[in-house]
């Protein structure tokens, strides 16, 4: 019996260690034992890209998805088409808090810069990397950090002041004042963008849908672009940065407008940089989001969040190709999903939607190109474009004018293609009106070319339209697309009188930022 | 009555007496009484002279296995004796040697000497009057042998036999005084009856002598720091309970148990002397000695199975357990069996439940009505969709969501116990068996309970045994992450979906939106919430295994040996199969694997000793070890070919989605050494300090280690001469207490060495899913233990005969290095904030018990009530960060709206909002609400709007206007209970409320929000304010929503949900005796139970039990029930 009670005891009591308490993190790699090999820089490289296309966080919410969407259509190719209020208020500026449906652009760039650091930091330690290697994944970790840094930089910073810069040197780092001036950002930008390109790989030797040379270049020659409106030394660069593409690597118009947006030619001739569409994972969701609310028919999600107006539909020039490539009114007949039928919309606020994205619904016959969870995940296979050659022509033509130059080469090359007559001696509204017609809804963001303009407030301070039929059944006999009266939708229709050039240019900082700042973000003035 | 204080006998043989009580077990002392209750006949040999009574017990211990237990001063005075016998019974020799003021009882082997409270009386002489028989039960229907029966006034009088049963010749006009140790006594009138059963009460002040602490036991009467037993927990078989937390919701001052709604699936929320961290603030169980700090777990476990419930509130109590205790201890015993007695129980419920209350949606007609008012407010023309005219259809009623997404619930349980065992070895098993549908559609749980605990006294010194306990549960409830989100919202749905469409089409498949050019005004995203609760199909099996097992070493009389290795195995399976929907084609099957592994082993070493009689020490020291171990994995297959029930299987998927699969893995230890000291002098004076040493895996070395020392004091005034002539106090003692508990729960798993996080995305092309990793986290070497300090003062009191009670508490508790996860910047590039000890939150508070007992004749009863006020408040928040505002999916709607923030000066989880100021009643009125400089504070506004407060003056109406305006924890929460008996019947009542709650109700912001689609809408909308309804508080009908009524987060939401709730009540009738004995059953009551029957509250949400952090998306309300119930003894 003793022994019995020793050989207990003895069991109960567990020999004590400091092991017992060293539990060394299991599951995933530790930081300290990561960067070790090719693959971990993969990994890195891929969680850039998982910041834009992140499927497990937030779908709804997705980089190239609302987010980015919502400041374009502050502008006055479309209304806010559902009585989303966050989505209203950012139409309206009328941002007054928190608002995390704008916040996040914001969020999500400095993610990116994060990780584009993590890679430049550490990327060049990795032991066995060929020098080839390395460079391979610098190219992408600083095209990455100036894409993001860039699209950070138009939409909050100004001439009063920059956006913070974060790179290697301050990565840790929680609070980094801003930049006294959005040049010191577009410099660093530029910087970034032209590693990039020596280090990059051209297009053709670029995985597909990977960043290449033009990509850099394309980026380079926007950010010249929007640099231009502090420094007129820019035009001159955006010239020569746009010519590095425009007709290189085979990169030419496609044929016809319409070709442009079919999931065949998402890497077509005309492609230099997309939101990437994905029904395997989380792509894009723009043409879903721009869809029809409900899609028509049971088994098809649109959100149709985005509903154009009659001003856009008004902007196009008659025997313009590209108007029934980009809009569908009342009445028009088009397949879907191999059906024949007739647009006409139960929840559209103006009357109008967007056809441009919709190829993978008309162009197919089946759901093959929709993601198969389409109500959370409305993707498609279909690319958006983020910088196509339409829109670096258009940049180049532009640079040419606000330096006096002829830009009619440009300007009919991109006409022409639409149907339209040439131009002789294009004026800059011209130009202005072109790339309005060229590239609505697109992600170019024409709210900001309306800010940089200096058209915005003339604009905005007036109502936008859509249409309202009495018989809005089109198999109805009685219905006739031409009888329509003209509505302001609700909402985000009527003319936003409190826009102010001096204080709307820009985005307000994310109000939290501001608050957890410890005094070191200072809000954009006047919100 | 004066408290026994210690005689010959070492503690734990006193104990045995706290045993047959049934109160419970102490887990070291299972010494256990032998099968065989001796016969009072075993004879004697005694040979003494002119020797003191304890000498005498002495020479009877030696000669016999009797046990003695009695007040050592009852034999201060006592002459000598001398005793000279041969053969003579231990019962026939105690009754000659004992003086005549003092009295035996004979429990099994156990002699407890008391102060008579009759004459002697002799058996043998009884008159022949009627033959009088019955059952004498304790508060449990148990029966109890040894009580004495006395026709009052005689010396007549006999003793309940092993089970209980007495039978003695009385007159009629003779009044039975029944008796026993640890219960009130009572007397009976005879009058014509031949059989009187007889239910004895406990007598609260001797039952509760003995409390379970932390690792051990001790005396109430020594006890400094804040404990509370749940009364609740005495009789916890005779109401129906749906889980252990039940018992203790508004029985424990200081202790709130809010029910998270009516969801089957869902776990109550205990809280313990407010919150003082933002993060896990649950309570530490110990059941068994087995730690646990799993809600999930906790409520799996059987109510039926639980003896006694312990709750160390303060700090000098509960920081024996160091780490873990910082929010409370509550310590569970479960029933252990005895020895010689087989009782098998059989207690069931059956019942139905129903929704408290529904909310309504506008009928075909209104709603159309509606839309078309919003549109002519707005000077717009309406829909030809809601047109009377030209949509005739659209105006049928044809379907009443609500209703059709509610449904009757049904409860039952079954549960069946036998405990029982012979002189060596006892056990206790049960099983039991409980479900539950929900009043929503399709929601349900189940629950499997089967418990081993058993004893084995291998020899005089040793003592083995387990507790082994397993539950599986399953479930299907409402995902509660999608009440913020208008789409998944069941609730929200049933108000959105048109009235005017059905469930389902003509072919009985489920109705979808309406097809392209029809007049029909569908609200597209408003999804089919039938559809959506009938297609749910997640099957969620937790497989709990918690064994303990320990073996009790004695020494000797003084030292004793305790060794508990205690293993927790959690198996938890999820599977949510999707099937294909008109919104959503794809189907799929998300399906993981959880396991845990949670080892304990605890070694304590327990010294008692009482010195020169006034001394009483208690020494204890202890070594624990614990290791905790988690892994878990998820896949979603997609694209399954058939939906067949029978092939929703993983195999069956063609497809796997490597986005929406991962694993999770993580593992922590903890070593502690502790030790603790208990004084107490005469009775009168006691004090308890301990300490213990915790380190931890999850800090670095250098901060792992914490130390936590605690004190307490108290002081029996009622012991001092003084008070004897104070005899309306019964009994008064004043309590002081502090102590220091850590806290690193909030902390994940390695929190200073963060892995890195494993992220999915697409390749460049998107052709594929890929994985990536990311340095998604910042390790922070240098966090240390968060540390509560609690100060609690209080007394208990008992008067005029312990009938009345009256204990009051008061605490300071401080959070110090409250561990936090600040607000992150966005410029730190990653999504998890880093943990750092950071703010210092206080949580004041005073807690009253009161309580009224009349425990003699026929009706008997008692009344408890208690009230609580916790003050919470942020003292400071480090790191010059001075505030936070609450972004987690507890305190968000529809991600645009966040009203809670916590700011030092303030409680934690404050309402952060805009005050209203009603509604504009003209334009005029909006137009001439204007700033100093005349320009309008809302230019938008029109009559109907409501009236924004610009706090800061500055003319607009935005986020820096927004004022503190409460929070969600009550001021008061309150409870009160009452029982009553008669003769058969029992009845008790349960009510609890709180008040001084705010709850924001954003409920309504969709559903009374015109602008918000083409969704239905609350029918309260009804009463918006229109120019000839102008006293409403509803803002206007409109689809612009100019003036932002809806979307400012203000004070509109904001509602009181005070509320006083009658959670209970219960009427059961027992069977009398004599037909039970018939049938062999030794117990056999009915009863029937109203649960949540009346609420009183202002509140006009669902439920005001909201919850949470108070924010209300239209949770599952709590439903109403009706059970009946039956428990049968054998």
């Amino acid at each position: 019996m003793k022994n019995f009670i020793i050989l207990l005891i003895g069991l109960a009591i567990f020999p004590s260690c400091d092991d017992f308490l060293e539990k060394e993190p299991t599951g995933s790699p530790s930081i300290a034992k990561f960067w070790e090999s090719e693959d971990d820089v993969d990994a890195a490289l891929a969680a850039i890209n998982n910041v834009m296309y992140d499927g497990s966080l937030d779908t709804r919410n997705l980089y190239y998805g609302r987010p980015s969407m919502w400041p374009i259509a502050a502008g006055d190719d479309m209304v806010v088409g559902k009585s989303k209020s966050s989505a209203q208020r950012i139409h309206n500026f009328e941002i007054a808090g928190p608002e995390k449906d704008i916040d996040v652009l914001w969020i999500r760039n400095y993610l990116i810069i994060k990780r584009a650091n993590d890679v430049i930091i550490n990327a060049p330690e990795v032991p066995g990397l060929s020098q080839d290697e390395v460079n391979a994944a610098l190219g992408v970790a600083y095209f990455y950090r100036g894409m993001a840094h860039f699209n950070v930089a138009y939409r909050y910073g100004n001439q009063k002041m920059g956006v913070p810069i974060k790179d290697e040197s301050n990565t840790l780092d929680f609070f980094v004042e801003r930049a006294s001036h959005v040049k010191d950002n577009y410099d660093f930008i530029a910087a970034d963008l032209e590693r990039a390109a020596d280090l990059l790989p051209t297009l053709s030797t670029a995985e597909e849908g990977a960043p290449h040379r033009l990509a850099a270049y394309a980026f380079l020659t926007k950010t010249y672009l929007y640099w231009a409106e502090y420094d007129d030394t820019k035009w001159a660069s955006v010239v020569t940065t746009a010519n590095k593409i425009i007709g290189q690597e085979g990169r030419a118009l496609e044929a016809s407008y319409a070709d442009v947006f079919k999931v065949v030619n998402n890497y077509g001739s005309e492609y230099i940089w997309s939101a990437t569409g994905s029904v395997n994972g989380s792509g894009t969701p723009i043409p879903g989001q721009m869809l029809e609310n409900g899609g028509y028919q049971n088994g098809v999600a649109g959100w149709g969040y985005f509903h154009p107006t009659e001003e856009l539909y008004q902007a196009f020039e008659s025997g313009d190709e590209r108007l029934k490539v980009t809009l569908q009114e009342y009445g028009d007949v088009f397949t879907f999903l191999g059906n024949t039928m007739t647009y006409a919309s139960t929840s559209s606020t103006t009357g109008l939607q967007f056809n441009k994205y919709m190829d993978p619904w008309c162009g197919y016959a089946d759901d093959s190109q929709l993601h198969p969870n389409g109500d959370s995940n409305p993707s498609t296979t279909l690319n958006v474009p983020i910088i196509r050659l339409a829109d670096v022509i258009l940049m180049k033509a532009e640079a040419l004018i606000m330096q006096g130059q002829n830009a009619d080469v440009e300007i009919n090359m991109i006409r022409n293609r639409a149907g339209l007559s040439s131009l002789a001696n294009a004026s800059l509204a011209q130009l202005k009106n072109e790339r309005r017609v060229e590239l609505a809804g697109e992600l170019s963001d024409r709210h900001f070319d309306l800010i940089r303009w200096n058209d915005a407030q003339a604009v905005y301070h007036q109502d936008l339209h859509g249409r309202s039929y009495a018989i809005t059944d089109p198999t109805d006999p009685g219905f006739d697309r031409a009888a329509y009266t003209l509505i302001v939708p609700p909402r985000t229709g009527a003319a936003r009188t409190n826009f102010d050039p001096n204080i709307h240019d820009v985005w307000p900082v994310p109000f939290n930022e501001v608050e957890i700042s410890n005094g070191t973000l200072v809000q954009n003035e006047g919100w | 009555m004066k408290k026994c204080t210690h005689g010959l006998f070492p503690k734990s043989k006193k104990l045995l007496i706290v045993t047959k009580l049934t109160l419970f077990l102490m887990c070291w002392c299972v010494v256990q009484v032998s099968g065989n209750v001796y016969s009072q006949g075993q004879e004697l040999q005694i040979h003494m002279e002119d020797v003191t009574l304890e000498q005498v017990f002495s020479e009877i211990r030696n000669q016999t296995e009797y046990e003695f237990l009695y007040d050592s001063e009852l034999l201060v005075d006592q002459p000598k004796v001398d005793a000279e016998f041969n053969q003579i019974t231990v019962g026939e020799f105690l009754n000659r040697i004992l003086p005549e003021s003092l009295e035996h009882i004979i429990v099994d082997k156990t002699i407890v000497i008391k102060k008579s409270t009759r004459p002697k009386f002799d058996t043998n002489n009884l008159p022949e009057d009627i033959e009088l028989k019955g059952k004498i039960t304790d508060e449990n229907g148990e029966g109890l042998p040894g009580v004495s029966v006395l026709i009052k006034g005689t010396t007549k009088g006999t003793v309940t036999d092993l089970d209980g049963y007495y039978s003695i010749s009385a007159p009629a006009d003779a009044v039975l005084q029944v008796s026993y140790i640890g219960y009130s006594s009572q007397e009976i009138l005879v009058g014509n009856q031949t059989a009187i059963d007889i239910s004895l009460v406990p007598d609260i002040t001797q039952l509760e002598d003995i409390v379970v602490v932390g690792y051990g036991t001790q005396k109430r009467s020594d006890i400094t720091g804040s404990i509370s037993t749940v009364e609740a927990v005495k009789n916890i078989t005779d109401r129906p309970l749906n889980n252990a937390e039940q018992a203790i919701q508004g029985s424990v001052a200081g202790v709130t148990v809010v029910n998270d709604g009516g969801d089957p699936t869902a776990t109550p929320k205990v809280t313990i002397r407010g919150i003082g961290t933002t993060s896990n603030s649950n309570p530490l169980w110990v059941i068994d000695g087995v730690p646990q700090q799993d809600p999930a777990i906790i409520s799996t476990m059987n109510p039926a199975d639980i003896a006694s419930m312990t709750v160390l509130k303060d700090a000098s109590a509960s920081a024996i357990y160091g780490v873990r205790a910082a929010n409370g201890v509550i310590l569970v015993t479960t029933k252990r069996g005895k020895s010689g007695e087989l009782s098998v129980n059989y207690n069931t419920y059956y019942g139905f439940t129903n929704a408290w209350k529904k909310p309504t949606a506008l009928t075909a007609t209104e709603y159309a009505e509606m839309e078309n008012q919003a549109q002519i407010n707005d000077g717009n023309t309406p829909l030809a969709a809601f047109s009377a005219t030209d949509n005739p259809d659209g105006r049928i009623q044809r379907t009443n969501w609500v209703d059709e997404i509610f449904q009757t619930g049904i409860v039952q349980n079954h549960d069946l116990s036998v405990r029982g065992g012979g002189e060596n070895a006892t056990f206790a098993t049960s099983f039991g068996y409980y479900k539950r549908t929900g009043t929503l559609l399709n929601t349900e749980k189940r629950r499997v309970n089967f418990r081993i605990n058993s004893d084995f006294k291998l020899s005089d010194k040793l003592t083995v045994g387990e507790s082994i306990w397993m539950s599986h549960t399953n479930g299907r409830g409402l995902d509660p992450t999608n009440e913020g989100d208008v789409y998944e919202n069941n609730i929200l749905l049933a108000i959105y979906a048109n009235p005017n469409a059905s469930v389902r089409e003509a072919d009985g498949s489920f109705s979808g939106p309406a097809p392209l050019s029809s007049n029909y005004a569908s609200a597209f995203e408003a999804r089919n919430p039938v559809q959506d609760l009938t297609n749910s199909d997640i099957s969620n099996p937790i497989l709990n295994l918690t064994g303990n097992f320990f073996l009790a070493y004695e020494f000797n009389e003084n030292l004793k040996f305790k060794s508990t290795f205690g293993v927790n195995l959690v198996q938890n399976t999820y599977k949510e199969f999707r099937p294909s929907t008109p919104n959503s084609p794809a189907n799929s099957l998300f399906q993981s694997q959880a396991s845990q592994v949670d080892w304990i082993s605890e070694n304590t070493l327990t010294f008692t000793k009482t010195f020169n009689e006034d001394h009483d020490i208690t020494l204890l020291a202890g070594y624990t070890l614990q290791d905790f171990s988690f892994e878990s994995f998820g896949v979603t297959g997609s694209d399954f070919g058939s939906e067949d029930d029978n092939v929703r299987f993983l195999g069956n998927a063609r497809a796997l989605d490597l986005a929406r699969s991962g694993s999770d893995i993580g593992e922590k230890s903890l070593v502690s050494w502790l030790g603790r000291v208990n004084y107490a002098y005469k009775g009168k004076y006691s004090l308890t300090a301990s300490l213990r040493r915790d380190a931890t895996s999850r800090l670095t070395k250098d901060n792992r280690v914490g130390v936590f020392p605690s004190v307490g004091v108290a002081w029996n005034i009622i012991e001092e001469g003084f008070m004897q002539n104070v005899s309306f106090v019964s009994d008064l003692r004043f309590r002081g207490g502090w102590g220091e508990i850590g806290n690193i729960e909030a902390l994940s798993f390695y929190p200073t060495d963060v892995p890195l996080a494993n992220v999915s995305t697409i390749s460049f092309n998107g052709d594929e899913s890929v994985s990536a990793q990311a340095i998604d986290g910042i390790s922070n070497p240098d966090l240390v233990w968060e540390k509560t300090q609690q100060l609690n003062l209080g007394f208990d009191s008992y008067f005029l005969d312990n009938k009345i009670s009256l204990s009051a508490d008061y605490f300071v508790k401080t959070t110090k290095d409250v561990l936090l996860q600040l607000p992150l910047s966005a410029l730190a590039g990653v999504t998890e904030a880093p943990f750092v000890n950071a703010g210092e939150i206080e949580n004041k508070g005073v807690e009253l018990a009161l309580g009224y007992r009349k425990v003699e004749g026929e009706f008997t009863y008692n009344i408890n009530a208690n009230v609580s006020r916790i003050k919470n408040e942020v003292t400071a928040l480090g790191q010059g960060v001075t505030e936070i505002l609450h972004t987690g999916p507890d305190a968000v709607f529809r991600n645009s709206f966040f009203p809670l923030k916590s700011e030092v000066g303030q409680p934690l989880y404050s309402f952060y909002v805009i005050e209203s100021d009603g509604i504009f009643q003209s334009d005029d009125e909006a137009a001439n609400y204007t700033h100093a400089d005349g320009t309008r504070v809302q230019p938008n506004a029109v009559a109907g709007d409501l009236k924004f407060i610009d706090a800061n003056g500055d003319g607009t109406i935005n986020d820096q206007d927004r004022v503190y305006k409460g929070n969600a924890f009550p001021d008061f929460s309150y409870g009160v209970n009452a029982n009553f008996n008669y003769k058969n019947f029992d009845l008790s009542v349960f009510f609890q409320g709180v008040s001084g709650a705010n709850v924001y109700s954003s409920y309504k912001n969709v559903s009374f929000n015109a602008g918000q689609n083409l969704f239905n809408r609350d029918s309260r909308i009804l009463d918006a304010w229109s120019p000839t309804n102008t006293d409403s508080d509803i803002p206007r009908l409109t689809k612009q929503n100019g003036s932002t009524n809806f979307d400012t987060v203000s004070d509109w939401y904001l509602q009181d949900a005070s509320y006083l709730r009658l959670k209970n009540i219960t009427l059961g009738y027992r069977l009398p005796a004599e037909i039970l004995e018939k049938a062999n059953i030794s117990n056999l009551r009915l009863y029937v139970t109203g649960q949540n029957l009346l609420t009183l509250t202002g509140y006009d949400g669902l439920d005001p039990e909201v919850g949470g952090l108070g924010v209300d998306n239209g949770r599952y309300p709590a439903s109403r029930s009706v059970v009946f119930g039956l428990n049968v003894g054998f």
